[in-house]
């Protein structure tokens, strides 16, 4: 038995150094892609793009859809609002004008701004492009010169016309905004559940609200927030759009859209390029 | 038999997990599925997608990693339709230069084949145990099976290719 042992043994022993690899290639081969360093695995900040960008999409697609005798307008608010979003997968480019609350982001957190609802109003720019590959690119340009950009895999940034890179991800992460099925389906679920709302006000203008959920914001520091858009019953013009902290009274507003163009004229050299103003720092 | 006794210092950042184990995470996912150009963008993908996500709640990152690494295998050969089955009796074909390879194509080759003649299960246990050096306990944690299951399909896995292939070695 102990022979019999001994050779059922070995010869598992000659099955295990046949599959062990002899001749495994080096991990030196590998590339590990260059990702941005999570400085903490808790999304403690508010994304001020994602938030943007989000705003910026429903707004666009709004904007798009509320027009002069639109035979839309027939519809139910709910319906307007979904047909809305409907509408912005046929939207190519847009530019959103908005204005946010931030504070610089820590010294220990490579990144330009965190929100704070206590923090101070900066105007900035967004702007979107969806390219003939379908590849989505965004761009924020803040007033103080401030570039940020994000081409569907990697992350430029400048200070003025100088590049900085700065490795974060919590602040710049314009998923949410690129990916419009999720946010059709997000209000659609928030009608579903009753968190979110479009209702037609004694002046004839379509409201919009949707109560955040972690789908759209990811953050302790701003409890109780929502996206509401006004437009303008004579014409149907965005008048008012942004996010807003309704755990006081007043509202504070987080971030506010001024204006929105759907289907501008730029073309991807355009957006990627590299920014050719001085940096004005606060 | 444990080849080796690592534990995940919770403590430890995913990073520095993922930077100790990318030789024997890379060696898995080149002897899995057999190329290394596969193995390259499947482990690319993969780092890209586990810092995506949070990870300050998993118990044992070292474990987690190589269950994401072996699902993310298991879908890549879906997608290339590469996986085979075939029976123990044909590797009597195995000629005596094919039992001693001379590279790593060579080598997969043979191995691919002989873990192709057992059960998904075993061939499983095998390949982490033996390519992605994990014991049997961080084995059992990241296949969500009892310790004495995960022992006993890489004894019976090892013992299948014994008699299948008897009269070669």
């Amino acid at each position: 038995m102990k022979t019999e042992n001994t050779h059922n043994q070995l010869t598992d022993w000659h099955i295990e150094q046949l599959l062990k690899p002899c001749f495994a290639p080096s991990a030196d081969e590998i590339r590990l892609p260059k990702v941005p360093v999570r400085k903490s695995t808790r999304r403690l900040w508010i994304n001020i793009a994602r938030i943007g960008g989000v705003a910026a999409a429903l707004i666009a697609g709004l904007f798009i859809i509320i027009t002069p005798n639109n035979t839309a307008i027939a519809k139910t608010p709910e319906q307007i609002v979904i047909d809305a979003l409907e509408k912005i997968e046929d939207v190519n480019s847009y530019r959103v004008y908005f204005t946010a609350k931030v504070k610089p982001a820590p010294t220990d957190v490579n990144d330009y701004y965190r929100i704070a609802k206590d923090g101070e109003d900066i105007n900035g720019t967004l702007t979107f492009l969806k390219t003939e590959k379908n590849n989505k690119i965004i761009r924020v340009e803040w007033e103080n010169g401030v570039t940020q950009l994000y081409d569907g895999k990697n992350y430029y940034e400048w200070e003025g016309t100088r590049r900085t890179d700065k490795q974060h991800c919590d602040s710049f992460h314009f998923l949410a905004i690129s990916d419009i099925e999720k946010i059709r389906k997000i209000f659609k679920n928030a009608f579903k559940q009753n968190t979110a709302s479009a209702t037609i006000d004694p002046n004839n203008a379509v409201i919009a609200i949707a109560v955040n959920s972690d789908a759209f914001i990811d953050s302790p520091n701003l409890e109780n927030t929502i996206i509401k858009a006004t437009f303008s019953p004579s014409n149907g013009e965005l008048s008012e759009a942004g996010l807003y902290e309704v755990k006081s009274s007043p509202w504070v507003s987080i971030v506010k859209i001024h204006r929105a163009k759907s289907n501008i004229s730029i073309s991807k050299k355009e957006i990627m390029a590299a920014p050719n103003k001085k940096h004005n720092k606060k | 038999m444990e080849l080796n006794n690592k534990t995940t210092n919770p403590n430890q950042t995913l990073e520095a997990v993922i930077t100790a184990e990318l030789s024997a995470m890379y060696r898995y996912a080149c002897y899995r599925l057999g190329e290394r150009d596969a193995a390259q963008e499947v482990i690319q993908e993969l780092y890209l997608k586990l810092h995506s996500k949070p990870t300050s709640e998993v118990r044992n990152l070292r474990c987690y990693i190589y269950r994401s690494l072996s699902n993310a295998c298991s879908q890549a050969l879906r997608e290339r339709r590469k996986i085979c089955f075939i029976d123990i009796d044909s590797l009597s074909d195995l000629t005596a230069e094919d039992l001693h390879p001379a590279d790593f194509t060579q080598e997969q080759a043979l191995i691919s084949r002989l873990l192709a003649a057992l059960p998904d299960e075993q061939s499983e246990v095998i390949r982490l145990h033996l390519h992605g050096e994990c014991t049997f306990a961080e084995i059992a944690d990241i296949l969500d099976e009892p310790l004495p299951t995960v022992k006993s399909r890489y004894r019976y896995g090892i013992e299948h290719l014994r008699k299948g292939l008897q009269n070669k070695i």
